[in-house]
């Protein structure tokens, strides 16, 4: 019971203290509310809102019961701060909490010691509270990294998607100003970067280099599927291209003076490997494609072009040796116009389907045809490589030097004459052929 | 003596005969070389071919117009690709495509599609059924596509056989030439591949540079000079870098370090001079040495009378000097080279 009684009197005499110290409440309205004795902390900071700073606190409060000394907002919802801030949501898109007339999300309204009034420190702490766009990201974006959100965007409404302070290519190119004056010197530009740099780069960061949102391949085939299903589906399949950013050994992602976006000249891109030997499987190995030009003087019309993609396809391909198209793998075939389209892609096929012509090559013995004779048989026709080495000889034409026969090699004994030439292979006995005097083979013993 | 005149004419008529040879075998090897092959330099052939609607299209010598021939393989992918890129070529020539005379040789032209480029500009536009191969011939054509391009003078300018990833910037670049249009690569380095390379140290120092300005425009002085900082590191010579970053420096307060700045700085261009000496009277009037800024300014003046800063700045040394008349003139000066 005395417990009880000594308890109460040390709550009474602390109420009584406390009541003492206290700064009463006016009663009535006074002149400004920001004094030493009341809110003298909203004059305090760095930066103070103008009315606070005027002392014009009924610029944004108006009294509701003065004398119990409570207060209501001048205006409603956005239309507080709207009032004086007339142009933060005229634009097309705005921002959430502009839109609800949340400003205070933002921005303290009496003062802060943040420029801009803002709630926290930086602009980024302040769009990191909702917006959770670098967790976790290995390389960001340079407005991102220095937490300068608004290089890019607008804090309060934009004309344009996602706040953009313009157009996404125009805001790109205003600081990536060499790219863009690099550009106007090229041909050949991907699509995604006349308009699109966030088809591929994530504005903000990414946990690949160059912020890009996923690596090649995979990146590529988000737009060239095409290409996925050659690559993945592909009888004959280049492993390169399935390899982490191998789309890049060849291609370049921003523009090139040449078609494909190509990085150099499709030999030396080849080059880049096929300079030596390649494992194809278990017991297959690919010459290196050097050593089958070095010091050749006649090249296939592709090679001379530096264009292995004139019969070879880069990404995968139903044709052994990844070929573009058809061509019989063997020294003999029977001839069907079919099997050699990969030659015909080029090359007329007439030259293999008339038997007699003036002007189509210079491989005819007056008008006979040497390349019908040769190739356009039902049986044991010569297929190209009989007589034309692929990739380059030292003969004209590029005629191969021999021809295989089991292990051995048998000299073809081609000799280039002015009006036609003559062959000793081990295919046939030595003949001429003259476009002009026609030789007469009726003399010669039947084979 | 009769011994020598026999001796004499024996050899008199040796020599005709190897005179006789020699012509035979240059004559044989031109009459080859002229009937199926051509080279870069050599004369464009003569030729004449039936168009599709069966008029006769004969090119001769001496008209001053460039011509292109282009061998095509009607179903053939490759001869349809390069039909898109003349057409493309075509496109782009605007007018000046009237000067070039254009012909198509095809086998059958049923199946490249020519239609927009027969409705373009070029109206020396020519088809020509070849179908017994005599064009083919004439040319020495191996393979299609095949572009040749001669110019106003008959000279063949370019032989560009099959349809490769430089098709386009080779026979744009040869054209241009026939027609004697200005271009910025010479036509032998059309097919050079060149890309785009953004992340050279001169397009990085520009993006640190660019987005320094746009930190700056929002007033992030800190954030912009730590940008151009950056830019610095990347290429510590940068006069641009260093003149922006001394700009800011002033802009910031700091003007001990835009002193250091300039102390440090070599520029050798009259604008890139004037800046530096900006930087310095900025920089001293904000350490109340007036005189000496006033100095600086004023030679910046003369070396760039059209930067309004240079003129601001001045205008405030007049101002703290209580030269009020002078510091309005000043200011009006910079306003006016803001305003007009």
């Amino acid at each position: 019971m005395l417990d009880r009684v000594y308890k109460s009197a040390v709550m009474l005499i602390c109420v009584l203290i406390s009541n003492g110290f206290a700064v009463e409440k006016p009663t009535s309205l006074q002149k400004t509310c920001v004094t030493e004795e009341c809110h003298a902390e909203y004059g305090k900071k760095a930066h103070v809102h103008g009315p606070v700073s005027l002392g014009d606190c009924t610029a944004c409060h108006k009294p509701l019961i003065p004398e119990e000394h409570t207060w209501q907002f001048e205006r409603k919802g956005r239309d507080l701060c709207e009032y004086c801030h007339l142009e933060q949501a005229a634009k097309k898109i705005v921002h959430e909490p502009v839109k609800t007339g949340d400003c205070m999300q933002c921005h303290d309204p009496h003062s802060s010691d943040n420029k801009f009034l803002i709630q926290e420190k930086t602009i980024a702490a302040l769009c990191e509270n909702c917006h959770k766009v670098t967790e976790g990201l290995s390389f960001l974006h340079g407005p991102t990294a220095v937490g300068e959100c608004t290089v890019c965007h607008e804090s309060h409404s934009s004309d344009h998607a996602g706040l953009l302070i313009a157009e996404q290519a125009e805001l790109c190119f205003s600081c990536h100003v060499i790219m863009q004056d690099e550009l106007k010197e090229y041909d050949f530009v991907h699509e995604p970067v006349k308009n699109d740099c966030i088809g591929c780069h994530d504005p903000h960061g990414a946990s690949n280099s160059k912020m890009v949102k996923n690596l090649a391949p995979f990146l590529c085939y988000t737009c060239h599927k095409d290409i996925q299903k050659i690559a993945e589906n592909s009888m004959y399949q280049h492993s390169i291209v399935g390899d982490i950013d191998g789309c890049m050994h060849c291609h370049t992602p921003h523009a090139s003076t040449v078609k494909f976006l190509l990085k150099k000249d499709a030999k030396s891109l080849c080059l880049t490997c096929h300079d030596k030997p390649q494992k194809l499987g278990q017991d297959e190995v690919l010459p290196a494609f050097t050593a089958e030009l070095e010091g050749k003087k006649f090249l296939h019309g592709p090679v001379a072009e530096n264009d292995c993609s004139g019969c070879h396809t880069t990404h995968g391909s139903e044709y052994f040796r990844l070929l573009a198209k058809e061509y019989p793998s063997q020294f003999y075939a029977p001839f069907r116009k079919e099997n050699y389209e990969l030659c015909f892609g080029c090359h007329s096929e007439d030259l293999v389907l008339t038997k007699e012509t003036s002007d189509l090559t210079d491989f005819r013995n007056g008008d006979l045809n040497l390349h019908y004779l040769h190739v356009n048989k039902e049986r044991r026709g010569r297929t190209c490589r009989s007589c034309h080495a692929t990739h380059a000889s030292n003969l004209p034409k590029h005629i191969r030097e021999s021809v295989p026969y089991g292990t051995w090699s048998l000299p073809i004994g081609f000799n280039k004459k002015s009006s036609g030439g003559s062959c000793s292979p081990g295919c046939h006995l030595p003949k001429d052929y003259d476009r002009n005097n026609p030789v007469d083979y009726s003399s010669l013993p039947a084979e | 003596m009769k011994g020598t005149n026999m001796r004499a004419r024996s050899r008199i008529t040796t020599y005709a005969v190897y005179v006789l040879v020699i012509a035979q075998s240059l004559w044989c090897i031109t009459a080859q070389a002229g009937r199926h092959a051509f080279a870069v330099g050599d004369k464009m052939p003569e030729f004449s071919g039936t168009n599709v609607n069966g008029q006769v299209f004969t090119y001769k010598h001496n008209q001053g117009k460039a011509l292109m021939v282009v061998f095509l393989s009607p179903g053939h992918k490759r001869s349809a690709q390069a039909v898109e890129d003349v057409e493309e070529i075509i496109r782009q020539l605007g007018t000046n495509a009237e000067r070039l005379q254009i012909v198509i040789a095809v086998g059958d032209s049923n199946g490249v599609d020519l239609s927009s480029m027969q409705k373009g500009p070029a109206k020396n536009f020519h088809v020509l059924r070849d179908s017994e191969y005599k064009l083919w011939g004439n040319f020495g054509i191996i393979a299609v596509p095949t572009a040749i391009i001669s110019d106003t003078n008959d000279n063949v300018l370019c032989i560009k056989a099959g349809y490769g990833y430089d098709f386009a910037p080779v026979v744009r670049a040869y054209v241009n030439q026939a027609l004697g249009l200005a271009q910025k690569t010479a036509p032998e380095d059309a097919g050079r591949v060149k890309t785009v390379s953004n992340d050279t140290i001169e397009a990085r120092l520009k993006s640190h540079l660019q987005m320094a300005k746009m930190l700056e425009e929002k007033g992030r002085l800190e954030s912009a000079i730590a940008e151009i900082q950056k830019a610095r590191e990347l290429d510590p010579n940068s006069a641009e870098a260093a003149l922006e970053l001394g700009e800011l420096f002033c802009r910031a307060g700091r003007s001990k370090a835009a002193i250091e700045i300039t102390e440090s700085l070599r520029v050798t261009s009259r604008l890139d001079k004037a800046r530096l000496l900006l930087i310095s009277g900025w920089a001293k009037r904000q350490m109340g040495e007036l005189d000496t800024s006033e100095k600086l300014l004023l030679e910046a003046t003369t070396l760039d009378p059209k930067a309004a800063r240079t003129l601001f700045e001045l205008g405030k040394i007049y101002q703290a000097k209580q030269q009020n008349d002078k510091a309005m003139e000043t200011y009006c000066k910079a306003l006016t080279l803001i305003f007009d």
